[in-house]
């Protein structure tokens, strides 16, 4: 018997484990495999193979049974999921249920899950703005959270290392509020949109409209072909999976990189449990994991262990991971674990029209937004509210179809439509501000299909966020107005935190082990064997786009680990 | 499709709930297979005359030639509430009762131009809604029809043509006044 258990102890033991293959994970996989570390990558979720499990990628419009509508069994079955706009019938495959992941909302929280290779990066919308050193000064010096043990040259040539692999379209706009990066040729804005940029420019200093940089190759590559990986073709169908791997998906690029190398293992169907503590050696020394179909235990080891479930799911895994010497979760020395969320505050738009142009269209399609990085309160305090806002938004040229009539009457106006005026549509991202009082714990009374008690939610906006919702409406109102456009229209969907999908902290980094949870190397400091690189070590969000820095923090961590193991 | 072969696997799906009729009776049926609404032939065949008459063949092929009649019942069946789809059977039923009331005739009995001019003032006229819905009904219908049409094969690769593949996304095109505007350009 004892032997028995010694082979296993080797067989499941490896250089690294990476809990979790998303975003961040892939990105793990790929940097210790690439190194010469025999990497063990644990996914909860099925296989999703590049290419080969892309079930709807090839399908017209109609062939989908429901034209891309979802079916009402399924929006019945899963409220939550349904408020995500890639739940249509294309996509809602990649979309986790409602109920197989069930959580506890102490306030209304959208949770959205994708559980299977690559997690979330098969869906998203691809945006990927770097931050500056004006966004990690934020926390000190505006007095809330805590300090950012890194600044912007920490992380500049790692956002640089992984926009080279990755493949981000966008202009060098020279703008010090949001550094340029490595780019391939950008996307380009319409006329309306160039429209509004020299008229923002014009009217204010320090506003700028730039094309949105986004994670697509827009420009042949040596690195890219080796990647197997194309230009994008400007489908825009992304959230289906893309047949040229033409948009960043941990699928298409970290995933199967780290596998060529020979030395990446995945499994999935395994959900981690805990991270397993060493009271003796004083470390973590591997994982416990449940098979999601027969539900069975099994324990992997290894001597690094990073933690990338995704922000909501590392904060679970981590509180779950209770021992002699942390009862209260890995790491949690400071009582500090699942305090301090933050998300983004996505919850304002503007529309508006505009009468000129009237010769002028748009063709194909458009995968990325136009982009306004944030201008409020950026190098000093100028408002009533702390910190500000993002915008994304486009323009465009709306096709008016008459559907009165009937018979050949409506035929011929289904058949006929015209050109009406411009659209143009803008939405908020706002930086939350992270408080103690928005956090995340576990309920212990009640567990999942796995045995694991439920993640216990309570989020919420506050006086901050209803300044800023408030402030966006006025200034865009006011850039819209000073473009010439008319009809403009505001408007507030009060949408539950989550839906913006960029959950942040609870793990936060920090200089001082007594009020963070990371160090700067994204290590434990109760801990120094396992690693948090995914949304829930963020100390503040502040408004971009986050996974382009969750990847560069991960890639920096990975080369910490690499070379604190070699010492 | 095999007619039998459509019942059974209705009867399946639906955890053996439907009886199965006997051979005399299955012509009542309708032909669609559903997974979770009973229908019957003449409730089908009606449907299938307004939609005809919704969008009527021609130069181009019409609703039914396009077999937008099918799509209408698999949205109905899949994507719509149950009190949705209660009151849109209720419309379809008391319909023949409105347009006898609006026409002293059935639907079947009226010429073509006579159909529009009575769709019309059904769709305008609120006075349906309350009792039979026949006016929701109506507007449900022309919805889904148009919805189906447009996204139909041939509008969608002989009149409009989509493109998996678009190409390059062109910023600030001059348009061609002469060229049919693409909804799916
Ligand atoms: C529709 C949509 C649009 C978005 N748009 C953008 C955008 O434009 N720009 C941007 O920066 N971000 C965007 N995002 C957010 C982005 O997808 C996430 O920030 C990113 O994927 C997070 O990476 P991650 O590695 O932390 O988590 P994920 O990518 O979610 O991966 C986590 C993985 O861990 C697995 N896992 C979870 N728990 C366990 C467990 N206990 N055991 C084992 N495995 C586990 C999951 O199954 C999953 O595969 C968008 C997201 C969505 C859904
Ligand atoms: S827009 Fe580009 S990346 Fe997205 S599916 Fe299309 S070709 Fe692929």
């Amino acid at each position: 018997m004892a032997n028995l258990n010694l082979d296993n102890e080797k067989d499941n033991t490896y250089d690294v484990i990476v809990i979790g293959s998303g975003m961040s994970g892939g990105w793990a996989a790929k940097e210790f495999a690439e190194k010469g570390l025999r990497t063990l990558v644990i996914e909860r979720g099925r296989e999703v193979k590049h290419n080969v499990n892309y079930p709807t990628t090839n399908l017209n419009p109609w062939e989908f049974k429901h034209r891309g509508v979802i079916s009402q069994k399924l929006r019945d079955e899963n409220p939550i999921a349904s408020r995500c706009y890639v739940f249509n019938e294309d996509a809602e495959h990649f979309v986790s249920k409602d109920k197989e992941h069930p959580y506890v909302q102490e306030k209304p929280f959208d949770w959205i899950k994708g559980y299977q290779t690559g997690g979330k990066s098969l869906l998203w919308a691809r945006q990927t703005q770097r931050w500056s050193q004006y966004d990690f000064d934020g926390p000190g010096r505006d007095g809330f959270a805590v300090e950012w043990p890194i600044g912007y040259r920490d992380l500049a040539p790692w956002y640089s290392y992984v926009e080279k692999f990755v493949g981000i379209a966008g202009n060098y706009d020279g703008l010090d509020i949001l550094p340029d990066g490595e780019f391939l040729p950008g996307m380009g804005l319409n006329c309306i949109e160039e429209h509004f940029k020299s008229s923002v420019e014009k009217n204010y200093s320090g506003r700028h409209v730039i094309s949105g940089r986004c994670a697509h190759i827009t420009e042949y590559r040596d690195i890219f072909a080796k990647q197997g990986r194309a230009t994008c073709q400007y489908r825009n169908l992304c959230q289906r999976g893309c047949p040229f791997g033409g948009y960043f998906s941990s699928n298409s690029s970290t995933l199967p990189w780290a596998m060529n190398t020979g030395n990446l293992t995945m499994i999935h169907h395994s959900v981690v449990h805990s991270i397993i503590y060493d009271d003796k050696k004083q470390k973590a020394k591997g994982v416990r994991v449940i098979d999601s179909l027969n539900k069975e235990d099994k324990e992997y080891y290894a001597s690094i262990i990073f933690v990338n479930a995704g922000a909501l799911n590392t904060n679970l895994i981590l509180l779950n991971s209770t021992s002699g010497r942390f009862p209260q979760g890995l790491g949690n020395d400071n009582g500090l674990l699942g305090k301090f969320i933050a998300f983004h505050n996505y919850r304002a738009t503007v529309s508006a029209e505009y009468d000129g142009y009237t010769d002028k269209h748009t063709t194909g399609r458009e995968p990325t937004t136009s982009y306004l990085p944030r201008f409020r309160n950026v190098k000093k305090q100028e408002t009533d509210f702390l910190r500000g806002y993002a915008a994304g938004f486009g323009a465009r040229r709306q096709i008016i179809t008459d559907y009165n009539g009937y018979g050949e009457e409506l035929k011929e106006n289904l058949l006929n439509p015209k050109y009406g005026v411009w659209q143009m549509r803008s939405h908020m991202m706002g930086e939350t501000i992270p408080k103690e009082s928005n956090q995340v714990k576990l309920d212990l009374s009640k567990t999942d299909d796995w045995g694991i008690p439920l993640l216990s939610i309570d989020v919420d906006y506050d006086e901050n966020d209803e300044k800023m919702v408030r402030d966006y409406h006025e200034q865009f109102t006011e850039m819209f107005e000073k473009a010439g456009f008319s009809n403009i229209k505001t408007h507030d969907s009060k949408q539950a935190p989550g839906l913006d999908i960029h959950e942040m902290g609870g793990v936060r980094m920090g200089k001082d082990p007594k009020t963070s949870l990371l160090n700067k190397w994204n290590q434990m400091h109760a801990c120094k064997n396992v690693y948090v690189t995914d949304g829930a070590c963020m100390t503040s969000t502040s408004t971009q786009n986050p996974s382009l820095t969750y990847m560069a923090l991960t890639a920096r961590a990975c080369d910490h680990a690499i070379k604190e193991s070699k010492v | 499709m095999d007619r039998r072969r459509a019942l059974v696997n209705l009867g399946i799906i639906s955890g053996g709930l439907v009886l199965f009729p006997s051979c005399e009776f299955s012509k009542e049926k309708a032909t669609i297979a559903l997974n979770n609404l009973e229908i019957n032939a003449s409730q089908e065949n009606l449907l299938k005359e307004i939609i005809a008459s919704i969008i009527p063949n021609g130069e181009i092929p019409g609703a039914i030639e396009l077999k937008v009649d099918e799509f209408v019942w698999v949205m109905l069946d899949d994507c719509f509430s149950k009190e949705g789809q209660q009151d849109f059977l209720k419309g379809l039923n008391s319909f023949n009762d409105v347009v006898d009331k609006i026409r002293g005739k059935s639907f079947h009995k009226l010429l073509e131009e006579e159909r529009s001019t009575v769709l019309k003032s059904i769709e305008e006229g609120d006075q349906f809604d309350e009792k039979d819905k026949v006016g929701e009904f109506l507007r449900t219908l022309k919805q889904l029809c148009v919805f189906g049409f447009m996204q139909s094969e041939f509008i969608m690769t002989e009149v409009m043509p989509y493109s998996l593949v678009p190409g390059k996304y062109g910023t600030c095109e001059t348009i061609d006044p002469e060229k049919r505007i693409n909804v799916n350009g």
